[in-house]
């Protein structure tokens, strides 16, 4: 009988681990970005540049997302620092004119229509809301694709938090739905899956 | 030590145990839900600019002009542009990623490039051992005019399948001394008894004459949308069209005004008699409502002239009966086909030859070699019994079609057809409108490898040189447009110009009897009767058939509509899956308790639902001695 309850209690642990440490590791696997990138080199008393400058809307009000290579070579044709991934990125992109194939953070479904419009200019929502201190940040974080879905880790959300089943972070549809419900803000379907 | 089974038993149990409290299964089953959202077939949205595009919906004759949205070559939405638009006109970008879409060309269920197959047809017309033709499943379009022009070409035939939208019109034009292309006008007309004809379901314009209204009768068993929306609804019994509309005439008859216009019509005395023997009454017992409300109709049909006498059919349940058809052209006739007017015929260049337009139901059985159907858009609605006793025996049938469902199941060769936005590809004429128009939408999108249009592969099985654009731009020139090229927004031009066209008479109602009529006057024996109805566009995009279906907003397919008194009695419940069983085989059907009459059954269906149909002698068909039954 002890054996048995020495044996149920072994599995029990190792699956609990595995369910709560290991695997939801190994879901994800890590891809790099192209470039480094700080933002607080750009953002920062320096570079002196609000978000908008690189990540602009058009006139029709869409969101234009990444900048494109040609905002990047606007200011960086020839090097305006001393940092050797300045001169990299020149050399690797702007002199023979490729795009860098940027990984983003919070790439949403194709069925899902998030307008930034809605959120930034009439909201007031500030991007920090969303995107977290990324301005802030000198390099990029570490790039995290779910296995599966192939969305990113920061769409997908943290691991479950260190006590309890709730996600940490993420930018799913219940994120959404909370932050409409906490705002009071009547929404439906057809508002987000055209 | 050694390990027994108690041992795995109880390790494994831990680990489910283990397992089950930890968060590992249940993001997993979210995880694999997600999955699914980017399976590799599935379409993706691009990422990018945003351009607007002026354009024509050309999937029904109304031709409304929309704004497209689009982003890097793919249309992502459709608005209208200073009109209205119907919910399959939003829709209709969706129709390029219709999960019946046929995407590659093939021979019964072999994989063929789109050359090996138009070389066999060009080598089966050669060896033929009956008559070349081409079924055109949307006639009325340019490239309508395009096909005869290659059937010309090839000394082939050109068929159309029997009229629904426009049957009428037909019908009167039929009728009348001096033989004109005829089209209703709704602009102009103050009351209209519509029997059986969807006339605001997708019939019409959505925006135009009924935005500015009439006074509507709509004869119908069921409680269709038009038949909800209109002033009077007039629950007649199925079958029973044609003793309705004789009746009106009878009450007609009574006025001095009605002798000159009677002189008009062919056949006038036979119809007299069938008329005189069909007093309120009398029709009253046959279609099961009361004799007054005849008399209303036909007293509101003089009260507000001009006026219109509309038994086209339903474009998915079927045409209306020839003998029903002749009534209300009958009954247009003595109001002087005040509700119609000449329509003029599409220009045409000097040197380009036209074979002659001819019906299914004329060209002779058993006759036709190598059929080449064109089946442009969603919701043609024709029995396939129809067309097949057509075939000679061997016969080599090709479908130039969008989808895998409807006729490229009968066929030997599929061949994929580009939709709306893909190709040039044009609007039929107006049936609402005496208005001829050539509207064709541009090719914005890129269209899939290998599909080729009908009208494009009867020009290379006829040797025609001519690319489909350069045709129609040739039209274009006829029509004396200044811009006469298919350019980044389409083509777009109409002509309200009259103009007389030649027409073939269909019906010989000259050569009736009054017996002929009164024979014709009698509803379906079948209690509970099964009729047939649909909305021809829902076939346009299955989210939006979903959305309806699930909204209840409307019947969607596969649904029996039953009033809640025979529902009862059936023993059914809402919401249960029953089978309409005909002749022809079963189908699920799932029954909702709605306003209808208590001794019909009306099941809302999709093309498919015609092979259900019994075909009749004159070409309309019916449900006939279909039951529904429980499951």
């Amino acid at each position: 009988m002890i054996r048995t309850g020495i044996l149920f209690l072994a599995g029990f642990s190792v699956a609990l681990s595995a369910g709560w440490w290991s695997v939801p590791r190994l879901l994800y696997r890590t891809e790099p970005q192209p470039a480094q990138f700080s933002h607080i080199a750009h953002t920062g008393e320096k570079g002196g540049m609000s978000c908008e400058d690189c990540h602009s809307f058009r006139a029709d009000g869409t969101f234009a997302g990444i900048p494109k290579l040609e905002t990047c070579a606007a200011c960086h044709s020839a090097p305006m620092g001393e940092t050797q991934a300045e001169k990299d990125f020149i050399a690797r992109f702007v002199e023979p004119g490729v795009e860098p194939e940027w990984k983003v953070y919070s790439r949403q479904p194709d069925n899902a229509w998030f307008p930034h419009s809605a959120h930034v200019l009439r909201g007031k929502v500030a991007c920090e809301k969303c995107h977290g201190e990324i301005g802030k940040s000198d390099r990029l974080p570490v790039y995290r694709v779910h296995r599966f879905t192939g969305y990113p880790e920061d769409v997908m959300g943290k691991r479950a938090g260190p006590l309890g089943l709730k996600r940490a972070g993420g930018m799913r549809m219940d994120d959404c739905v909370a932050c409409h419900r906490q705002n009071r803000i009547e929404h439906s379907c057809l508002d987000c899956h055209k | 030590m050694k390990i027994d089974r108690r041992d795995v038993l109880s390790l494994a149990g831990g680990a489910a145990a283990g397992l089950a409290v930890s968060p590992l299964p249940w993001r997993l089953l979210g995880d694999t839900a997600i999955w699914s959202q980017n399976w590799h077939w599935m379409p993706r949205v691009p990422r990018g600019a945003i351009e607007e595009r002026e354009a024509r919906c050309t999937l029904c004759p109304s031709a409304c002009p929309v704004k497209l949205r689009m982003t890097n070559g793919i249309v992502h939405g459709v608005a209208p542009n200073g009109g209205a638009l119907c919910p399959a006109g939003f829709a209709a970008h969706h129709l390029a990623w219709h999960p019946l879409r046929l995407r590659e060309c093939r021979r019964k269920d072999q994989a063929v490039p789109l050359e090996e197959a138009l070389s066999s047809l060009r080598a089966a017309v050669a060896q033929r051992r009956g008559a070349v033709a081409v079924l055109d499943l949307a006639p009325g379009r340019a490239s309508s005019l395009l096909h005869r022009r290659h059937m010309a070409a090839l000394g082939g035939a050109y068929l159309m399948p029997p009229r629904i939208e426009g049957g009428t019109a037909h019908a009167v034009e039929a009728l009348l001394e001096k033989r004109r292309a005829l089209a209703a006008d709704l602009a102009s007309v103050k009351a209209v008894l519509s029997v059986s004809t969807p006339l605001l379901d997708g019939w019409a314009a959505p925006s135009s004459a009924v935005e500015r209204g009439f006074r509507l009768i709509q004869a119908e068993p069921h409680r269709s949308r038009t038949a909800g929306l209109a002033d009077e609804w007039l629950p007649v019994k199925p079958g029973s069209e044609t003793a309705l509309l004789l009746a009106v005439g009878h009450c007609w008859l009574k006025r001095p005004e009605m002798a000159q216009q009677l002189e008009r019509l062919k056949g006038a005395e036979a119809w007299r008699q069938a008329a005189e023997a069909m007093p309120p009454q009398r029709a009253a017992e046959l279609a099961g409502i009361e004799a007054a409300r005849i008399e209303a109709a036909a007293a509101d049909l003089l009260g507000h002239r001009p006026s219109l006498v509309l038994a086209d059919g339903d474009p998915v349940g079927g045409p209306l009966s020839r003998e029903a058809r002749a009534a209300a052209a009958a009954l247009n006739i003595l109001l002087g086909a005040e509700g119609f007017r000449p329509v003029p015929p599409l220009p045409l260049p000097k040197d380009w030859t036209l074979a002659e337009a001819q019906s299914l139901e004329e060209a002779g059985d058993g006759s036709i070699g190598v059929l080449i159907i064109d089946e442009p858009w969603p919701g043609v609605s024709v029995p396939w019994q129809l067309v097949e006793k057509k075939l000679a025996r061997g016969a080599v049938v090709a479908a130039v079609t969008w989808n895998r469902a409807q006729f490229a199941r009968h066929a030997e060769w599929l061949i994929p057809a580009p939709v709306w936005l893909e190709a040039p590809l044009d609007a039929a004429q107006p049936h609402d409108a005496p208005r001829a128009q050539i509207a064709v939408a541009p090719a914005v999108m890129a269209r899939p490898k290998d599909t080729i249009s009908a009208a494009e592969a009867t020009a290379r099985l006829a040797g025609v040189e001519m690319t489909a654009a350069d045709e129609f731009a040739a039209l274009a020139q006829a029509a004396g447009s200044e811009a006469a090229q298919i350019g980044d927004n389409g083509f777009y031009w109409s002509s309200e110009a009259k103009g007389a066209a030649p027409a073939a008479a269909r019906i010989a109602p000259e050569q009736w009897t009054a017996e002929t009529w009164l024979r014709a006057a009698a509803p379906s024996a079948a209690s509970p009767a099964v009729v047939a109805f649909g909305w021809r566009q829902a076939a346009v995009s299955p989210m939006l058939g979903k959305l309806w279906q699930e909204s209840e907003l409307r019947e969607g397919p596969q649904q029996a509509v039953l009033h809640p008194d025979l529902l009862r009695r059936q023993g059914m419940e809402e919401g249960v899956l029953a089978r309409l069983m005909s002749p022809r085989g079963a189908w699920p059907v799932r029954v909702r308790a709605a306003e209808t009459r208590p001794d019909v059954i009306a099941v809302c269906g999709g093309p498919s639902l015609a092979l259900a149909c019994e075909v009749r002698p004159d070409g309309a068909w019916t449900l006939g001695e279909a039951k529904v039954v429980k499951s």
